[in-house]
Parts: structure tokens; C-alpha cells; sequence
């Protein structure tokens, strides 16, 4: 056993390597990314010997938990926000099957309004959809939680899949001292995994998911599920306490109660707020006030009984919640609604309040708790309360926004302002602002979550761009734009331009699919594909367009593995197939190109000749580890060396626009770039060896034109 | 506080372009030597925050805006421009 002062992600990744989990099926998101990134580097240096797969959505990232689960492999997966909504189908399908998958959610909020900060709009509305939901206060209990949630739901009794929640930014990227414990307690805690599910296995025995079953069992297969549900409730005391018995710590199995000795009031909360409300309490208590504190930490199944016992013993109840049922009979958040349905059978209810609060990350300090708590006993002592649902607004706040103040440089006319927040040096930055220039004000742009959404979300109520843009999201920018089109021209208004702005990966993993629909479709709008070749927004992680042996955080230089171990996906080809009448690739170094292409591609679209497709290469200086102001020089050497061709298609004629006398060894354009330091000569030469090959299949490519390569449709 | 002033709230609406000042990001900030400078207008195209502009008498910096990268430094052809502290 060994203490170490690590971050909430960092605790969940070492619970998992503890946990001897064999299958890890995971996707970059903000605060989730560094689960991921450990992982990746635990299994690089051969500390877990588990299959990482480097998926490309979230979708597919819990398809591939199921699918893992049932050839009879532990899974493990980690998401937050868009990613867990966008996992919703197949979240949905785990349930049908019973497998006891493990999934870690960074609370993160959920919808627009370019949040990446937490509270629980994310995980409840999966709340019902029959996992087991636990919320956790430290670092330490996400630890231990992940070792206990695959012996509860692995357990016979139980077999159901699990949420474990940790609030994004407080826990997942915060460091606390954990104690690590050793891998031979671990291993007698929870052996290895033996699935009491069905297992698809054709050698063994013949055994498949149950695909369908008459209408008419449908209430007592309901009622099934419940029972397990009921059934888990015993579990988690069960295996708290056998894990106190082994590791000395015990968390209360599915409630915390703080003391509640002879409590008249009491405050319910989760997750990591319960901290600050244990000072509160702990300062109230100084004073001699009758008040306790409820961690609920089992969610689902939800702690009925527990809650119904302490709630005859005091005259009023607190629900502090970071989450809205929006539409509830005057608000009211998710825990409040449950609590009060837990205790309406009792007789003598006690009064009880709602505080929402916490939302969008917003700190919840002792203060804050003490008033909460102050208001709470009120209620106890007049035996009524003045507001029920408490919003906990600031309105000297919203006095100072409404209306909005000017911005510190207010730009009205400006199509493009100076000073995003781009990082020193980047290459996106430079692609927006030529982009924005060549297209004019006449245009509406979608950018899906990026690092352009995350430049162009500026200060609130004031946009540093001068057209019309939203947030797109990840899987479906290629839809979003169709629908802009499609409005433009039912509203006679053909001379607007429509753009996407997407990444690398919006365009070449997760949001594929949308832009090969969108490409088959004939939509008259730009697919403007900056490529920076990794997931830089959330933190370099790897991507389909990630360079072959470049280093990134999910896939590492160590022992075993050297860095990403297959080559990219060539789009511009892949949409050449599609048959689209314009597609060009760019650089940064050469911006008079780039801006022909961009008008070019604007005159394409606005003559509803279909969609146009650039994809321009952008270097991002702390992604690619190197000095700012080698931008230029780099993308430079990536056209020289023949690393990144510049060519256009029109109507299915390949042209290339850059012929270099002859290419520049490629070792000139990776030795500015630490993402490639690690590699050796032979590397180079293989590198070098692709890089000639595909510079080859281009020429060809070109002197076979004018004749028709491209597949048509028909 | 009416209906109206909540609306940018209530429907979530932006309408004031603007920025703030980056100065405050930079460790070195470029000068230009317009004695070298041929007024070729590279660092112009090349400037990643687009605060560089070319007047009459040559580029001029809005070092309000200026992150201080150096892309300009490294692209300017005849060495015109310099990072200085």
C-alpha cells in the first residue's frame, strides 16, 4: 500500500488497473480526457495488460463495452456530458442485455452554452434507465468505488451496470492524497472476472441475447429488473462492509450520515459539495444547532428506506441539488422530487425545501451551506417554508448582465476579431480569419465542438466573430449545415454562404458519417476540415488523423508501445469517391492558395453545384511540441517534403498546385516537432518509405486525369 | 429589470462583437526595422491574430492585441522584424 497525492481521473484509472479490467473502449472529453491518457499509459508501459481501443465516438465506445462483455470481458469505460447523451442508445441496450459494465462519468453539464463545467444535468436523465447511479465526495472513494461497483455488479445477485459520478474539475482534476492499495488485497477482494451473463461463446455453449419477447411479460420482465435493483440495495452495504473489513475504509454503503445524532433539521447532499457541507455542519453543531447532514451516494437504486427512517425523526429536510427537473411543478431538482416521493407515505411529514444550486460548476463554499442550513431549520421551527424551491439566484449578477456591457474592445463592423483565445501560435486561428476574410459577413457557419468553439465561445453575450455561428455538435455538423441550406433556399435567399468549421476529428472520426451523408446528398455548404491531427481541444489525444509514430497522450511512448501504430485516413480521397465537385487541400504557408480555394469553394456552393471540401493542414504549437513561432516554417515543410500535398479536384480532375522540384527528406519536417522525437532511423526510413509511396499514387493520381478517376454515382 | 433586458439571458442571444486585450499573454513583442522592411506584406498574411496592418508608411502592430508568437519575426524575409523584450 502506498499514499500518493494524484487527481480524481488519475485515482479512477489506478482503480481500474487494480481491477484487472481487460477492455477499454474510450473517447477524449472535457474533464474525462485524462482517464483515458492514463490508461493508455499504464498499457504502454505493460503495467495493465488490457485492450485500449481508441474509439471514435462515444457511441461506439459503449457498443464496444457490450460487445467486449459479452465475449466475457471486464469492461471499463469513461465519459461526460454530450458524450454520455450521445452513448444513450446503446446505454439503453446494456440494460437489455444485463451486463455488469463499469462506467466513470466526470460530471460535466449538459447542452449548449459552452460549459465545461460540472453539475448533474448529464447523468440524470439516464437516471432511469436502469444503472446503477453513484455519486462520490474524493479521490479516495473513487478509488475504492471502482473496485467495489464491479464486486456489486458482478455479484449473482445483482448483474447490472454501473455509473460511478465524480464531479468534473472538483474531483477529476484535483489532487488529494490516495492510498493505493496493493494488488494481491485487491486481487482476493474481487477475483477475476467469471461473467454470470450470457457469453457468446460458439465453443462452449450455445447461448444469445434474448432479441425479443411477447408484450404481454414486458411488466413482470420490468418487475425482474426492479427486484435486482432491490436486490443491489443489500450488495453495496454488504460489500462496504466487507471492504472496510479488508481496507479499513467504509463509505456507509448507500447513505453517509453526518452527524444526525438527535438532528431536528437535516440537509441531503451529493457528491463533492458534501465536503463543504460537513464544515457547515460541523460550525452549526459549535452553535448548538440540531442539524445533520444525508450523503446519498447510492442514487440508483435509490435509498428509500434509509431516507424514510430519518425522515420521521426530523421535522425538516433540505435537498441541495445540482441538477433541474425542468417542468416539475415550479422546478425542483432530481433528488428533491425523489425524496419527496420517498417519504409521502409516512405519517407527520417533515417540511421539506429544494436549493438549486451548484449549477454550471458554480463553488459551494461553507457560507453557502450554512445559509442553506439556516434556512432549513427555519422551516423546521415554524413547521412551514416561504419558498419551496429555492434558486439561489444572484441577482445583483444579473442586474450587472442584463442588458449586457460592452466589450472591453467593441469591434461592431468586424467580421474577424483580434485576439482570440487561441493558444500563441496557432495555426486554426490563422485558417478562421482568412476564412472569415475571403467569405465575407454573408455567411453562417456551424463549428462543432473544437478548438474553434472553444476560441470562438468568448466573453458572455459577445461573440469575437462578426458572422452569424453556433456550436454544432460533434456527430452531426454535416447536419446541421444541410439544415441551414435547406432553410436558406426554402427562404429564396441563395446568395448566404454556409459553412462548417470543423476539426479533425468532428470531420474524420466521430461526425463522418454526416459529412459523407452530406457529400452523397449534394449539399450546397463548405466542409472546411482544419487539421491540427489530434483531439487538441480536449488535450492532444490521438485521432484518425493522426500521423503515423507521432506521440500523443492516448497514444504514448513506453515500453510497448512507440507511439500512434497506424497511418491516417486520407479524406480528401475518401470524398473525391463521394463525387464531390470541389475539393482542395490547403496550408498555412501558402495563404494565397488557400484564399483561391476558399473563393472557389464559395462560388462552388453558391451556385448549388454541391458541397466543397477543403482540408487545410494547421500546426498547433503545444500539440505538436514546438516553439510558437514556427507555425509557418513547419507547414511549410510539410508541402516540401510531400508530408502534406496541396491539390485540388474540381468535377473529378486532380491537379496538384505545389510541385517541388524534388522532395525534401522527410526527417527535415520531424525534427522540429517533439511528437516525433522518439523515433529512430528506421522509423524515419518507414515513415519516409509512405511518404514516397503516397507522393507516387498522387502523380499518378494526376497524370490519369483529366480522364474521370473518380467513381461516379451512377 | 424588464422582459427586455432579460431577453439576451432568457433566449440565450449574443449580438456585440468585440475582444478583449492579449497583451497580458505576451514575453516578447516584435519591432519592425522599417528601414528593412520592403512593406511585402508577409507577416501581415502570416500574423495568426491578425493585429498587423499595413499603412502608408508600412506594417503597423496593434500591441493591444499582440500574443507576441514571433511567426512574423520568423517569416519576415529580409529580418526586418525582431522579438525584443
Amino acid at each position: 500500500m502506498e499514499t500518493r497525492v494524484i487527481s480524481g481521473n488519475e485515482a479512477i484509472a489506478q482503480g481500474v488497473r487494480l481491477s484487472r479490467v481487460e477492455v477499454i473502449p474510450i473517447y477524449p472529453i472535457t474533464p474525462q480526457t485524462t482517464i483515458a491518457e492514463y490508461l493508455a499509459s499504464l498499457v504502454a508501459n505493460g503495467e495493465l495488460e488490457a485492450e485500449v481501443i481508441l474509439i471514435d465516438g462515444e457511441h461506439s465506445a459503449m457498443s464496444a463495452c457490450y460487445g467486449a462483455e459479452l465475449i466475457g470481458a471486464r469492461a471499463f469505460t469513461a465519459t461526460c456530458s454530450h458524450g454520455l447523451a450521445y452513448m444513450h442508445e446503446p446505454i439503453a441496450q446494456v440494460t437489455a442485455y444485463r451486463l455488469p459494465i463499469l462506467m466513470a462519468v466526470t460530471n460535466r453539464r449538459l447542452g449548449s452554452l459552452h460549459s465545461s463545467q460540472p453539475d448533474y444535468t448529464d447523468t440524470m436523465p439516464e437516471k432511469d434507465s436502469g444503472w446503477m447511479q453513484f455519486y462520490l465526495e474524493s479521490n479516495q472513494e473513487a478509488l475504492d468505488m471502482v473496485i467495489q461497483a464491479y464486486r456489486i455488479a458482478e455479484d449473482n445477485r445483482v448483474i447490472l451496470p454501473t455509473m460511478i459520478c465524480i464531479d468534473g474539475f472538483y474531483l477529476s482534476y484535483s489532487n488529494e492524497p490516495v492510498e493505493i492499495p496493493n494488488q494481491k488485497d485487491v486481487d482476493e477482494f474481487l477475483p477475476s472476472y467469471k461473467a454470470e451473463h450470457i457469453i457468446m461463446d460458439p465453443n462452449v455453449r450455445f447461448e444469445t441475447p434474448l432479441l425479443t419477447i411477447p408484450a404481454e411479460l414486458i411488466p413482470t420482465y420490468e418487475r425482474l429488473y426492479c427486484d435486482a435493483m432491490e436486490r443491489a440495495k443489500k450488495v453495496i452495504v454488504e460489500v462496504d462492509k466487507e471492504f472496510e473489513a479488508k481496507f479499513g475504509r467504509s463509505y456507509g454503503g448507500l447513505i453517509e450520515q453526518y452527524r444526525c445524532e438527535n438532528a431536528e433539521a437535516v440537509i441531503i447532499t451529493m457528491g463533492s459539495m458534501t465536503t463543504a457541507a460537513r464544515r457547515a455542519i460541523d460550525k452549526l453543531r459549535k452553535d448548538s444547532k440540531k442539524i445533520g447532514l444525508i450523503k446519498v451516494r447510492s442514487f440508483r437504486p435509490f435509498p428509500t428506506e434509509e431516507i424514510i427512517k430519518i425522515a420521521e425523526s426530523v421535522d425538516s429536510i433540505g435537498v441541495v441539488d445540482r441538477a433541474v427537473s425542468r417542468g416539475v411543478g415550479g422546478g425542483g431538482g432530481p433528488l428533491f422530487v425523489d425524496v419527496k416521493a420517498a417519504i409521502y407515505n409516512i405519517n407527520d411529514r417533515p417540511v421539506i425545501l429544494n436549493f438549486i444550486t451548484g449549477l454550471f460548476g458554480k463553488d459551494l463554499r461553507i457560507e453557502d451551506f450554512e445559509n442553506i442550513a439556516n434556512k432549513t431549520l427555519k422551516a423546521a421551527k415554524d413547521g412551514k417554508a416561504e419558498v419551496i424551491v429555492d434558486f439561489m439566484e444572484d441577482l445583483d449578477l444579473v442586474r450587472k448582465y442584463c442588458p449586457p456591457p460592452n466589450p472591453t474592445i467593441c469591434m461592431p463592423e468586424a467580421v474577424f476579431c483580434s485576439g482570440l483565445s487561441g493558444c500563441v501560435g496557432c495555426g486554426l486561428t490563422l485558417s478562421l480569419r482568412h476564412t472569415l476574410e475571403v467569405l465575407g459577413k454573408n455567411t453562417v457557419m456551424a463549428v462543432p465542438s473544437s478548438c474553434a468553439a472553444a476560441i470562438i465561445a468568448g466573453a458572455p453575450f459577445t461573440s469575437p466573430i462578426g458572422v452569424p455561428h453556433v456550436i454544432a455538435n460533434m456527430p452531426s455538423p454535416g447536419g446541421v449545415i444541410s439544415g441551414m441550406r435547406r432553410g436558406l433556399r426554402i427562404k429564396k435567399r441563395s446568395e448566404v454562404n454556409v459553412i462548417g468549421f470543423c476539426g479533425d476529428g468532428a470531420t474524420v472520426d466521430i461526425g463522418f458519417t454526416s459529412l459523407s451523408g452530406a457529400a452523397e446528398r449534394g449539399e450546397s455548404v463548405i466542409w472546411l476540415c482544419y487539421d491540427n491531427e489530434a483531439y487538441m481541444n480536449t488535450g492532444i489525444q490521438q485521432s484518425g488523423s493522426t500521423p503515423i509514430g507521432a506521440w500523443t497522450t492516448t497514444s504514448p511512448v513506453g515500453s510497448i508501445v512507440r507511439g500512434k501504430k497506424t497511418g491516417r485516413k486520407n479524406i480528401p480521397l475518401i470524398m473525391a469517391l463521394h463525387g464531390v465537385p470541389y475539393i482542395a487541400t490547403a496550408s498555412l504557408a501558402y495563404i494565397k492558395d488557400f484564399r483561391r480555394k476558399l473563393k472557389k469553394a464559395s462560388e462552388t456552393t453558391l451556385k448549388g453545384k454541391g458541397m466543397a471540401y477543403i482540408h487545410v493542414q494547421t500546426p498547433c504549437p503545444p500539440g505538436w511540441r514546438f516553439p510558437s513561432e514556427k507555425t509557418i516554417e513547419i507547414s511549410r515543410l510539410a508541402v516540401l517534403t510531400g508530408a502534406w500535398p496541396l491539390y485540388e479536384i474540381e468535377d473529378g480532375n486532380l491537379k496538384i498546385n505545389t510541385m517541388p522540384r524534388s522532395l525534401k527528406p522527410i526527417y527535415e519536417y520531424l525534427k522540429l516537432q517533439g511528437r516525433f522525437r522518439h523515433l529512430k532511423k528506421d522509423e524515419i526510413n518507414m515513415i519516409q518509405n509512405i511518404v514516397n509511396k503516397n507522393w507516387k499514387e498522387l502523380l499518378r493520381l494526376e497524370q490519369t486525369y483529366p480522364k474521370k478517376m473518380v467513381y461516379s454515382s451512377e | 429589470m424588464n422582459r427586455k433586458n432579460m431577453e439576451y439571458l432568457e433566449f440565450g442571444k449574443a449580438k456585440l462583437i468585440g475582444t478583449s486585450p492579449r497583451d497580458s499573454w505576451r514575453v516578447k513583442k516584435p519591432e519592425i526595422n522599417q528601414d528593412l522592411c520592403k512593406k511585402c506584406g508577409m507577416c501581415v498574411d502570416y500574423c495568426i491574430e491578425g493585429c498587423m496592418q499595413m499603412g502608408n508608411e508600412g506594417v503597423i502592430i496593434n500591441y493591444r492585441l499582440c500574443k507576441g508568437c514571433g511567426v512574423c519575426a520568423n517569416e519576415c524575409p529580409t529580418s526586418a522584424i525582431r522579438m525584443i523584450d
